[in-house]
C-alpha cells in the first residue's frame, strides 16, 4: 500500500529523519514508537505525503506519492493530526461528514450516500450520541473520537494516526485501538498508529517500529521489539516485563531506578 | 441515534438563502420610495410608471407638487409629467443607489467573513490588511493634485484609491514575505503598521491642502455611497463578481480549512493556493468598494458575526448570507442615512435641505453597540 524507499527529511543540509525503508502492506496494523523528538510524527506526515521527502521516494499503490493530487491522495490516505483544532463550533456529524470531502469535485452537498457511511460509522465508533453537539462541547477524549470517526468515513485504504489515544481514558483506548484493528482485519486496511502507548502497541500492532533520533532502531513483531533489552538503551529508564493475569503476554513496566541503585 | 440536524441539506440551504434573497427583494422593492429627493413619490407609482402602466389623473388629485397649473385639477399632460419624475427619482435616482449599496454590501459581508475564516481571527476584515488606509491616501493625494478628472467613466480618485489599496496590501505580503502562514502575526502587524503610516501621510496630505480641499477629503473619508450614476455601479461589477463567485464555489474547501492545515492538506485541499485566491479576489473587490464609496466600516465586521449565530457556521451557508445580509444592512443604512437628516429637520423645524449623513456614521453607529453586544456574547460562545 505505502512503501518508503531510503527517505530522509530534514532541513537545510541537515538531515534528522532517516534514511528509512519500510512497506506498509493492507490488513497490518502497524505502530510507531519512540522517544520525544525521535521523528515519529515527521514520519507519519512523510507518510500522508503532507511533508515532502529530502531524499528517498515514497510509493503509493505502485506510484510516486507526487503524481496524485490532493484529493486522490486523500481516497488513499486519511490523516489524523495529533492535537484536534479545539474549539470549532462545528456539529460533530458535520465533521464526520466532512471526510467525505475527497471524493467529491464538484458540488456544495454531500449525497445521502455519504450521509449513511456517516451515520453507519458513528454509529460503530459509539460517537453517534453526540452527533447533535459541536466539537467545542465535546471532551478532548469524545473530540479525538470524533476525529477517528471522521478518518473512517473517508473510507480511504490507508490510516495514518498521530497519537489517536493520547487523551483517550483507558476503556477508550481499548476500544479505539480494537477499532482500529478491526478496521485491518475486516475492511483490510492499512493502518499506521504513531503512540507513546508501549503496552497498547505490544497489544493490537502487528508490526511496530521504534524510532531513535530519527534512525530505525528495530523493526518487526512487538513481541520481539517491544522488550526490555531493546527499549531500556532507547528510553535510558530501566524497564521490565511483569506478566498480567488474563493477559496474552506480559506488561511493560519502568523500574524505579532509585530503588534498584539503593538496592545494588 | 439522533438524526443530523445540524447537518446543512440542500433544503436547508435553499430555504435560508431564499429568506435572505427575499428580504433583499423586498428592499429593492420598496427602494424606489425611500429617498431624500423631493416630490412625493411612492414606490408603487415609480414601478408603475417604470413598467410604463399609466398612473390616472384621478388617482392623483391632492397630491401636493403635481398640479402645475394649479387649477385644482389633474390634467393627463400633469399625469404624464409625474410618471417621467416618478421613473427619474425612483429607478435613476433611489433605486440606482440601492443598488450599489446592494452590491457594496454584498461584497463587505461576504469579504469579511472570508477573511475571519481566511485568517482564523474574528477581528480580520479586508481591511485590516490595510486596504481602506492605502485606499484613501491614494483618494486624498488625488484630491490634492487636484485630479478629479474622470476617465473612461471612472474618476481619478477611484483610480488613486484602487491603485493605493493594492500597493499597501502588495508591500504587506513584501514585508511579512517568508512567513509560510497566513494566520501569522507578521501578516496582520505589517498591515497594522503600514496602515498607521498611511494614515500619518493622510494627516500629512490634509496639513498641506486648501479648506475646500480638505472638505472633500473629509467627506470622502466618511464613506459615501453618492456617486450613483448607474454606470459607476456597472463598473464596479466586474471587479466585485469573481469574489461572490469564487467564495461561493470554494466554501467546501473553506470549510475543511477552518477545520485546521494539516487536515485540510490531507483531504486533498491546496492550502496556499486556496488562501492565494481568496485573499486576491477578496482584495481586487474591497480595493474596488474603497476606491468608488471610501471606507465604510463595521459591515465586514459585524455581518458575519451576526449571521453565523444565526444560521452556524457552516461556511457554505456563513459566505453567500453573509454577503446578503451585509447588502440588505447596507441598503437600509443608506436609507437611514437620507432619512435622518430629513427628521432632524422635521423635529427642530429647520430645513436642513437634503443632505445626508455619511454612510460610514451609520454603519458604525450601528454597528459598535451590536458589536459590542456580540462581544460579551463570544464569552459564552465561541464564533468562528
Amino acid at each position: 500500500m505505502i512503501s518508503l524507499r531510503e527517505v530522509q527529511f530534514g532541513y537545510g543540509n541537515t538531515m534528522f529523519l532517516g534514511p528509512i525503508s519500510l512497506t506498509v502492506e493492507r490488513g497490518v496494523c502497524w505502530g510507531i514508537v519512540g522517544p520525544n523528538g525521535a521523528g515519529k510524527s515527521t514520519l507519519l506526515r512523510l507518510m500522508a505525503g503532507l511533508l515532502i521527502p529530502l531524499h528517498g521516494e515514497i510509493r503509493v499503490d505502485g506510484q510516486c506519492i507526487g503524481n496524485f493530487s490532493g484529493r486522490q491522495r486523500a481516497q488513499r490516505i486519511a490523516f489524523v493530526p495529533q492535537v484536534p483544532a479545539a474549539d470549532i463550533d462545528i456539529g460533530a456529524c458535520d465533521f464526520v461528514l466532512m471526510g467525505r470531502f475527497p471524493h467529491h469535485r464538484w458540488g456544495l452537498f454531500e449525497s445521502s450516500g455519504d450521509h449513511s457511511i456517516a451515520r453507519a460509522t458513528m454509529q460503530a465508533t459509539h460517537t453517534d450520541v453526540f452527533a447533535d453537539r459541536t466539537l467545542n462541547m465535546l471532551s478532548g477524549g469524545e473530540r479525538q473520537r470524533v476525529y477517528i470517526a471522521a478518518a473512517l468515513c473517508q473510507g480511504s485504504p490507508a490510516m495514518l494516526l498521530d497519537e489517536p489515544t493520547a487523551s483517550l481514558d483507558l476503556q477508550h483506548q481499548m476500544e479505539m485501538f480494537q477499532i482500529l484493528r478491526d478496521a485491518a482485519r475486516t475492511e483490510n486496511k492499512a493502518i499506521v498508529v504513531v503512540t507513546h502507548d508501549l503496552n497498547l502497541a505490544r497489544g493490537f500492532c502487528d508490526q511496530v517500529m521504534l524510532l531513535s533520533d530519527g534512525q530505525p532502531v528495530a523493526v518487526g513483531p512487538p513481541e520481539s521489539v517491544l522488550t526490555p533489552e531493546v527499549l531500556t538503551p532507547v528510553y535510558r529508564v530501566p524497564l521490565g516485563l511483569a506478566s498480567v493475569q488474563d493477559s496474552k503476554g506480559a506488561w511493560l513496566v519502568a523500574l524505579d531506578e532509585r530503588a534498584s541503585n539503593s538496592r545494588a | 441515534m439522533s438524526e443530523f440536524t445540524r447537518i446543512l441539506t440542500p433544503q436547508r440551504f435553499l430555504a435560508s438563502m431564499a429568506l435572505a434573497i427575499g428580504c433583499v427583494a423586498m428592499l429593492l422593492l420598496v427602494s424606489p420610495g425611500v429617498g431624500t429627493e423631493s416630490g412625493s413619490v411612492g414606490w408603487w407609482d415609480a414601478w408603475r410608471a417604470e413598467l410604463g402602466i399609466s398612473i390616472s389623473p384621478d388617482e392623483l388629485r391632492g397630491r401636493p407638487i403635481i398640479d402645475v397649473d394649479n387649477d385644482g385639477a389633474v390634467s393627463p399632460s400633469e399625469a404624464a409629467a409625474f410618471a417621467k419624475l416618478a421613473r427619474t427619482i425612483g429607478f435613476g435616482q433611489r433605486f440606482a443607489r440601492s443598488l450599489l449599496a446592494l452590491q457594496v454590501g454584498v461584497t463587505l459581508g461576504i469579504c469579511g467573513a472570508a477573511f475571519q475564516i481566511l485568517f482564523r481571527n474574528p477581528l480580520a476584515t479586508p481591511y485590516t490588511l490595510g486596504i481602506a488606509s492605502g485606499g484613501s491616501l491614494g483618494a486624498l493625494i488625488a484630491i490634492r493634485l487636484g485630479w478629479a478628472v474622470a476617465f473612461a467613466g471612472i474618476s481619478t480618485v477611484a483610480i488613486f484609491a484602487f491603485g493605493g489599496g493594492l500597493m499597501v496590501v502588495g508591500a504587506v505580503f513584501v514585508f511579512a514575505r517568508g512567513t509560510r502562514r497566513l494566520t501569522s502575526n507578521e501578516l496582520l502587524l505589517a498591515g497594522v503598521t503600514l496602515g498607521l503610516f498611511c494614515s500619518a501621510m493622510m494627516m500629512f496630505v490634509t496639513a498641506v491642502s486648501s479648506e475646500r480641499e480638505t472638505f472633500f477629503m473629509v467627506r470622502w473619508m466618511m464613506g459615501s455611497l453618492d456617486p450613483i450614476r448607474t454606470i459607476e455601479g456597472a463598473t464596479l461589477l466586474p471587479l466585485m463578481l469573481p469574489a461572490w463567485v469564487a467564495l461561493v464555489i470554494l466554501s467546501r474547501a473553506l470549510n475543511q480549512y477552518r477545520l485546521g492545515d494539516e487536515l485540510a492538506a490531507s483531504r486533498g485541499v491546496n492550502v496556499a493556493t486556496l488562501q492565494a485566491i481568496c485573499v486576491l479576489v477578496c482584495t481586487l473587490a474591497t480595493a474596488a468598494v474603497v476606491a468608488h464609496c471610501g471606507p465604510i466600516g463595521f459591515v465586514g465586521l459585524i455581518v458575519p458575526h451576526i449571521v453565523s449565530l444565526a444560521f452556524g457556521t457552516d461556511c457554505r451557508l456563513l459566505l453567500p448570507l453573509s454577503g446578503l445580509i451585509g447588502g440588505a444592512f447596507l441598503i437600509v443604512c443608506d436609507w437611514a442615512s437620507q432619512l435622518t437628516m430629513r427628521l432632524a429637520g422635521w423635529v427642530s423645524g429647520r430645513q436642513l435641505g437634503s443632505a445626508t449623513l455619511p454612510i460610514g456614521v451609520v454603519t458604525a453607529i450601528v454597528g459598535v453597540p451590536v458589536f459590542l453586544v456580540l462581544l460579551r456574547a463570544r464569552k459564552t460562545r465561541t464564533v468562528s
